[in-house]
């Protein structure tokens, strides 16, 4: 069994903070087109789109955080700056789902009551980039209508998103019902409420493994002998 | 909690400074004071930016003539609700805005009802959250989509390709194989009929043009075979490593008798050490192919040469023939290589051919890894080259 230890770097280009803060800026003015083309000029230049992901939309949306925190923009910026940052994913998105497709599939939502989609949605790409058939089933839904949905596509992989602390609990709720329906599926959890501790709540389950990243989700998806690919025949 | 009238006075004249210092500078505080006869006495800064040059106008909904009109009791508004400002043709806001009167005087003040705002771009984000994820579902459709059709038209172009093949194998049953029989027929016949009117010489010749039919329908049923075996993936492949030059004897020797009735020759320039690496019978059928078709478009007295050289690759052989014959105009080069433009020319001597020959030598070379191809000019002759890997 393969588990990435903590936040290793496979990424082979990094973003300069010159060309971040650039990008952070046009993020903030809600210049939609400008951002796109800063993408796609990152493209052009052939950095993939982990890194992109990671260093760029996922670095700035992070500052945002904190210029939140700090009191220096409204929710409404906030808003407005995951709105582009969800735009430039689908720019990029044709050449994603034109990935070859294997007989994988994973499910992808977020933990009940929780808004906070751009991470998950990343992780699906990823996963989509390594062949896999995802399911994304976004923000806010309710655990019964997710079990039902995985009861039809019975997949090899349910990946969780969750950035709220205070959603722990739901959480656990949640892993207790998926645990009684599907005991071995293998569960994929991440989101920045891990990263503030907690983590040994989820020694209390089997088979469910937190990632920091999109670079430690590449190295499990890419290893053969990590325990998701031993369960896809 | 809300103030009480006395709370409520204190407090005002205790922060009056302040209050007025917010009133002037606030981002979200628009105040305005105009005289009923329509000139602008006072606004604040945020204000000033929306009513511009000419503030009456500016006043969109409702107009500075319909608030004129509005009368209320002493000291309430006269209006209470959404004022719209700014250009009509440009931007606009619209203020939760009072509109008080006293004497001559207008008073405005509005501001934007910051729960309001913050509930509708709430919902703004969710709905453009759940669009964003509407438009991955569209592009991914998009992409099975185009996924689809591409493979629907590879299938349709294979399709095309074994239609041609069938019209093919169906024209050369129908006309190719017709004449050699017709001939067959109409000779054995008069044999039939008229035996003791002929004589021996001329019985001779009937036979020999009775066994020409029967060869030349032979040798179609052959290419036929051949072909259309190669063409449902029937042939059996077994490449070994063999000697080019006695590949080339062996072929050469079978087409001889042929070759002698226009006393063509060949020079065979290929070192006795050669080896290549291919499937016997496929190289076999390649080089017979290429002889006779040599022989059939060379001059009497002629020489066809058969060579090869390494190359182009390190791993390659190319093997080539060059006859001198009636060769072929690029129109006919570019249509050699293709089913729908299979055509079959008469020889130096009228020989006849099934158009077949060529295409099983080119399925035959790719299979072993190789190309063919071919160099002519009209009235000289031609030189096909194929390649070959190396054992
Ligand atoms: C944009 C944003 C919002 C948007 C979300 C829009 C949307 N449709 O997603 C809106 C305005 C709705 C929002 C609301 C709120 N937010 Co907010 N938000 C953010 C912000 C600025 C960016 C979030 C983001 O997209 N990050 C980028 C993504 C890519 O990062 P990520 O989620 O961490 O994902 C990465 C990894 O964690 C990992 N990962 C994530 N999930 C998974 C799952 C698996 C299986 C794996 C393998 C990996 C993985 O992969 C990703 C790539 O590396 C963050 C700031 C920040 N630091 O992130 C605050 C932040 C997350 N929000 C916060 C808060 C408090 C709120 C609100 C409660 C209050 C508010 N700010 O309005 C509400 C709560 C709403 C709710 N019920 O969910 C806090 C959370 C604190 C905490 N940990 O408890 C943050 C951290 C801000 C802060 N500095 O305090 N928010």
């Amino acid at each position: 069994m393969f588990i990435p230890q903590n936040t290793q770097r496979f990424s082979l280009m990094d973003i300069d903070t010159d060309r971040q803060s650039g990008f952070l800026n046009t993020l903030l003015a809600g210049e939609r087109s400008l951002a796109s083309n800063m993408v796609a000029d990152f493209i052009r230049e052939g950095v993939s789109v982990d890194d992109i992901y990671e260093q760029l939309l996922k670095s700035s949306l992070y500052k945002i955080g904190v210029l939140w925190e700090t009191g220096r923009i409204g929710v409404a910026t906030e808003h407005l700056a995951s709105a582009i940052v969800q735009a430039i994913m689908n720019d990029l998105y044709p050449t994603i789902a034109a990935t070859r497709k294997q007989p994988k599939t994973v499910v992808l939502a977020c933990v009940e009551n929780e808004q906070h989609q751009v991470g998950i949605k990343m992780v699906s790409d990823v996963f989509e980039l390594a062949g896999w058939t995802t399911h994304f089933l976004g923000a806010g839904l309710p655990t019964d209508d997710l079990v039902r949905f995985m009861n039809s596509v019975r997949p090899q992989v349910l990946a969780l998103s969750m950035a709220l602390s205070f959603n722990w609990p739901t959480l656990e709720k949640m892993l207790q019902t998926i645990r009684r329906i599907f005991p071995s599926l293998p569960i994929l959890v991440g989101g920045q409420a891990f990263g503030k501790g907690g983590q040994e709540r989820l020694l209390a389950f089997s088979n469910v493994t937190y990632l920091s990243d999109l670079y430690t989700l590449k190295a499990l998806l890419t290893n053969p002998a990590s325990f998701i690919n031993a369960n896809v025949h | 909690m809300p103030m009480s009238t006395n709370q409520n006075t204190d407090f005002c004249i205790f922060w009056q400074m302040e209050m007025q210092l917010m009133l002037h500078i606030s981002p979200s505080i628009y105040l305005a004071e105009f005289s009923t006869d329509g000139r602008l006495l006072h606004t604040n800064a945020s204000m000033y930016e929306w009513l511009g040059a000419s503030p009456l106008k500016s006043l969109l909904n409702p107009t500075f003539e319909q608030l004129l009109d509005m009368t209320a009791p002493l000291s309430n508004p006269v209006y209470n609700g959404f004022l719209t400002i700014g250009d009509a043709q440009g931007t606009f806001i619209s203020l939760q805005a009072l509109v008080f009167r006293k004497d001559e005087r207008l008073l405005i003040v509005g501001g934007m009802d910051a729960k309001q705002l913050a509930d509708h771009n709430t919902r703004l984000s969710h709905l453009n959250a759940e669009i964003s994820n509407l438009q991955r579902q569209l592009i991914r459709e998009k992409v099975t989509l185009e996924a689809t059709y591409q493979q629907l038209n590879q299938v349709n172009a294979s399709l095309k390709e074994s239609n041609a093949t069938k019209d093919k194998f169906l024209s050369i049953m129908a006309h190719d194989l017709r004449s050699p029989l017709t001939a067959l027929m109409g000779l054995s016949e008069v044999l039939m009929e008229n035996s003791d009117q002929y004589s021996r010489e001329e019985m001779n010749t009937f036979i020999r043009l009775i066994n020409e039919a029967a060869v030349k329908t032979y040798r179609l049923l052959d290419d036929l075979l051949v072909w259309s075996r190669s063409q449902m993936g029937k042939m059996p492949f077994n490449p070994g490593s063999m000697k080019l030059d006695q590949l080339c004897h062996e072929v050469i020797e079978v087409l001889n008798q042929t070759a002698a009735t226009k006393r063509i020759t060949f020079d065979v320039k290929v070192a006795e050490d050669t080896l290549v690496f291919a499937d016997e019978a496929m190289i076999k059928t390649v080089l017979r192919n290429l002889v006779s078709n040599a022989i059939k478009f060379s001059w009497s007295d002629s020489v066809v040469t058969i060579f090869s050289e390494q190359g182009p690759s390190d791993a390659m052989l190319t093997v080539g023939l060059a006859d001198k014959g009636v060769g072929m105009t690029e129109e006919a080069m570019t249509k050699l290589w293709s089913l729908s433009e299979l055509l079959s020319t008469k020889g130096t001597n009228n020989e006849e051919g099934t158009g077949l020959g060529l295409l099983i030598c080119k399925e035959f070379v790719e299979k072993q890894g190789g190309r063919i191809w071919v160099d002519s000019r009209q009235g000289e002759g031609s030189t096909f080259c194929f390649t070959v890997p190396m054992a």
